[in-house]
């Protein structure tokens, strides 16, 4: 057939003796939008990059229009046509959006010498094609994330792309920013361009995507099959290999005491007019597009902004929240958006991550932590949250995603919050992981905790929460039971 | 189209230097009416030639992501050995020989650094924080430091040729030596590197994402090592003209440039962490920290104030943008609705 872009043929790669990627088959047409899921680790980068050329397989072979190369190089595949627009765009954040989009050209070429009339016309041209303004002059590093992953692909285009690979392209964008993303691929797909798109974004898939390709622990489990013949729970059910089950959270604790009620809490460019009680066992999704106030509301609920009017009750008695160590102090733990950047001490290990949060518990005399008592924190933890792994003082990173999230969790337990504020807990985390922290966030509401949630994943607020509170353009604009409404109807309520 | 182009310039390091120089030189000539003149600016420049070319080279390495502190080290160095060559020779020819010299050895340090930073991978810091410390053992214990004020002729008639010469009120000249010449051209040259080559492009791209860069295919080794090399030959080639201009050669002198060096640059806008910055900026940069010395030897305050004010000046630049991103990070961006509003309750 002579339409067939890219054919990966048995694909095998180890590293130090796990198989990343078992006999893997990958057949690529022109214009194909092909969405290649799978859980964290189930091999969907090595793939990436045996074909992108960074990874050399152990056995196996790649065909790119119709000739066979044993292994690539990184270049020979961008001459090939195959580019990977990675999450993070691999823009330089001190150039011009020209110098981005047109500079790879000539280095390509082996130019020696730049001519910035060519820069300036490529690149024009490149975001013409795509019927897009952006300042040719304005340097990446005040783009949108947007416009720099606009920036990223028609750097692609430029270079003749054929393939263009997108890892997670969907992450950090609003949902009409996906939109119109997605708008673009169809162009893409329209003028034969293939488009791999990676995610683990289930409901996205089924929108653009042609057909599916589904890797569970280095195995190729389906292979290009129409993707009209999938929903998202059959999706997740051969990524995980088991059924996910989603039942909507009953909290066991009925009409338990009020924790915190928020009366009229206002901040400057933040929010406005906030009234809510959250009580022992319930969980609370605070609920909202990106810039509603929903993470203003959560930290200056946790003292990182000090609210500008309006009053907070914790177990009825009126506190004053200024400052992170108030919050902390009244019994409040707030588990980061980035939980990557914001919550964990990358270089220490797992137990003192967690135990960071009761040093000042964990006492001797004078200065003198007593490390028995820390340690056993850390292994209590790391027991009770069934985080995967054969010693608590193994370095941080050397845990999967959703096990990292456990840890950020645990860190904030150790302290015995009677409330817990979770900013997105499950974003950028895999379906089997996500299922994992919920039933954990189910637990502590049961063992009394008031959980809040803020999140915009309707199915996540729906299936784990029950009381909804939506807010748009700093407002609370309606407050709802979370049996009553249908995920269509929650999503019109937040645009 | 223009009015915005002229509205993006004056938002940048460069004009905001440029205007900090203007201010300074009014006001002291409003405190000292005789500084308004020709003779304070040949002054001010004559004194910028050999600083410019020590941090076109600095500004080079801190574009690419790099630090260098040799530029004393190598610069002295360089000069000195030069000179005691051709000194021990009996050298009667003309300058250029002396400053052949200087420059490939410049250019040898520089490779060393490169190594050390590019194949090693040694951070800069350390990597040129250790060889500063040898090159001025080395110097010291092998060709020693005792100055030569007998420099040969050649380079006492290069010290002497004058592009043109001024004087004040007082009579007092103040001679433009035709080093200047040295110091254009090097800023020419390596504008151009900068703005016409890929490997200009490569320095820049390096300094703002060294993974984007491997990604897009650089070779950021090679790339890393050449900026060394390049920085090396300029500080080697400016402490030539050091020589030239004081028509002595004493390795002392220039203690302590490699803080001063790197301040210019930072104060004319280029950031530490790689980049960010222009040639301009650099020059500037220096522009204003020589000026600043005149000044304080005009109004009459004591040398060794200068660097208390260099400090200041440095400070002071840096901490208000480093003050507006803070504020601009803590800003909240929330478009609150004018009144309240409810779908459902």
């Amino acid at each position: 057939m002579s339409d067939v872009l890219l054919r990966a043929i048995n694909i095998n790669k180890s590293f130090a003796g796990v198989h990343a990627l078992m006999d893997v088959n990958l057949t690529v047409k022109k214009g194909e939008v092909r969405c290649l899921i799978g859980e964290n680790g189930c091999g969907k980068s090595t793939l990436i990059k045996v074909i992108s050329g960074v990874y050399t397989p152990d056995s196996g072979e790649l065909e790119v229009s119709g000739h066979k190369f044993g292994r690539l190089q990184p270049d020979q595949a961008m001459n090939l046509g195959i580019q990977v627009i990675y999450q993070d765009f691999s823009i330089f954040p001190n150039l011009t959006v020209a110098d981005n989009i047109a500079m790879n050209t000539l280095r390509v070429q082996k130019k020696k010498f730049i001519n910035w009339r060519t820069i300036r016309k490529k690149a024009q041209e490149a975001l013409d094609h795509l019927d897009v303004k952006i300042d040719l002059d304005v340097k990446a590093e005040s783009l949108s994330v947007a416009d720099k992953q606009i920036v990223a692909i028609c750097r692609a285009i430029i270079q003749d792309a054929k393939l263009i690979i997108m890892d997670e392209p969907t992450t950090a964008l609003t949902k009409k920013e996906v939109s119109s993303l997605l708008a673009i691929i169809r162009q893409l797909k329209a003028e034969g361009i293939a488009v791999i798109f990676v995610t683990h974004k289930l409901e996205e898939v089924m929108g653009v995507t042609d057909t599916v390709t589904i890797l569970r622990n280095g195995v190729c489990v389906v292979d290009g099959e129409q993707t009209s013949g999938f929903d998202v729970n059959k999706l997740a059910y051969y990524m995980t290999g088991r059924e996910i089950v989603d039942e909507t959270f009953v909290p066991k604790i009925q009409n338990g005491r009020e924790l915190l009620r928020v009366a009229h809490l206002s901040l400057k460019d933040g929010f406005n007019d906030i009234s809510l009680t959250v009580n022992s066992g319930d969980i609370l999704g605070v609920t909202g597009l990106l810039g509603s106030g929903r993470t203003e509301f959560a930290q200056c609920l946790f003292g990182q902004y000090t609210a500008t009017s309006g009053k907070m009750f914790i177990e009825g008695k009126p506190v004053k929240i200024r400052s992170v160590k108030d919050a902390i102090h009244n019994g409040i733990g707030y588990v980061p958006e980035d939980r990557l950047t914001e919550g964990l001490f990358l270089k220490k290990s797992i137990g003192s991550n967690i135990f960071v949060s009761v040093l000042d518990k964990c006492r001797k005399a004078l200065f003198f932590s007593d490390n028995r008592a820390l340690k056993a924190v850390g292994d209590k933890w790391v027991k009770e949250l069934a985080i995967k792994t054969p010693n608590a003082e193994n370095i941080i990173t050397t845990l999967s995603g959703g096990n990292q999230q456990r840890v950020v969790l645990a860190k904030w337990l150790a302290r015995d919050p009677k409330i817990l504020i979770l900013n997105g807990p499950t974003v950028g985390v895999d379906i089997g992981s996500k299922m994992e922290i919920h039933k954990v966030l189910r637990n502590l509401a049961d063992r009394g905790i008031a959980v809040i949630i803020i999140s915009d994943d309707i199915p996540e607020v729906l299936t784990n929460c029950n009381k909804i509170v939506i807010m748009k353009m700093g407002r609370i604009v309606g407050q709802i039971d979370s049996n009553s409404v249908g995920q269509e109807q929650l999503a019109g309520m937040l645009a | 189209m223009i009015g915005k182009k002229l509205g993006r310039i004056t938002k940048t390091n460069e004009f905001f230097v440029l205007l900090v120089i203007l201010v300074i030189f009014f006001a002291v000539s409003a405190i000292s009416p005789v500084f308004l003149s020709t003779y304070s600016i040949i002054s001010v420049l004559k004194t910028a030639i050999e600083p410019v070319i020590y941090a076109v080279g600095a500004y080079l390495v801190i574009l690419s992501g790099g630090i260098d502190l040799t530029v004393a080290g190598i610069g002295a160095f360089s000069m000195f050995t030069a000179t005691k060559i051709v000194f021990n020779m009996e050298y009667q020819g003309s300058a250029l020989l002396p400053y052949v010299l200087a420059i490939a050895f410049g250019a040898a340090l520089g490779c060393i650094n490169g190594m050390l930073i590019s194949r090693l991978k040694i951070q800069p810091m350390i990597a040129t924080l250790g060889m500063n410390s040898i090159i001025n053992g080395v110097m010291l214990f092998f060709i020693g430091s005792r100055e030569i004020s007998q420099v040969p002729v050649g380079i006492q008639t290069a010290g002497k040729t004058y592009v043109m010469t001024v004087f004040n009120a007082n009579g007092v000249a103040a001679p433009l030596s035709t080093t200047i010449y040295i110091a254009v051209a090097v800023v020419f040259l390596v504008y151009l590197l900068l703005r016409y080559t890929m490997l200009g492009a490569n320095i820049f791209a390096i300094g703002g994402n060294v993974e984007s860069a491997m990604r897009a295919g650089i070779n950021v080794r090679n790339t890393q090592f050449i900026v060394y090399v390049i920085a090396g030959s300029l500080y080697g080639l400016g402490g030539m003209v050091h020589t030239v201009t004081y028509v002595n050669s004493n390795p002392m002198d220039l203690l302590g440039q490699e803080m001063i060096t790197i301040a210019a640059v930072i104060i004319g806008g280029a950031r530490i962490t790689g980049g960010h910055g222009t040639l301009t900026g650099t020059i500037l940069g220096v522009l204003l920290i020589q000026l600043i010395n005149n000044c304080l030897n005009t109004i009459g305050i004591p040398s060794y104030w200068q660097r208390f004010v260099i400090g200041l000046v440095l400070l002071i630049g840096t901490s208000l943008t480093s003050y507006q991103a803070l504020k601009e990070k803590k800003r909240l961006h929330v478009e609150i609705s004018a009144s309240p509003m409810t779908i459902v309750q």
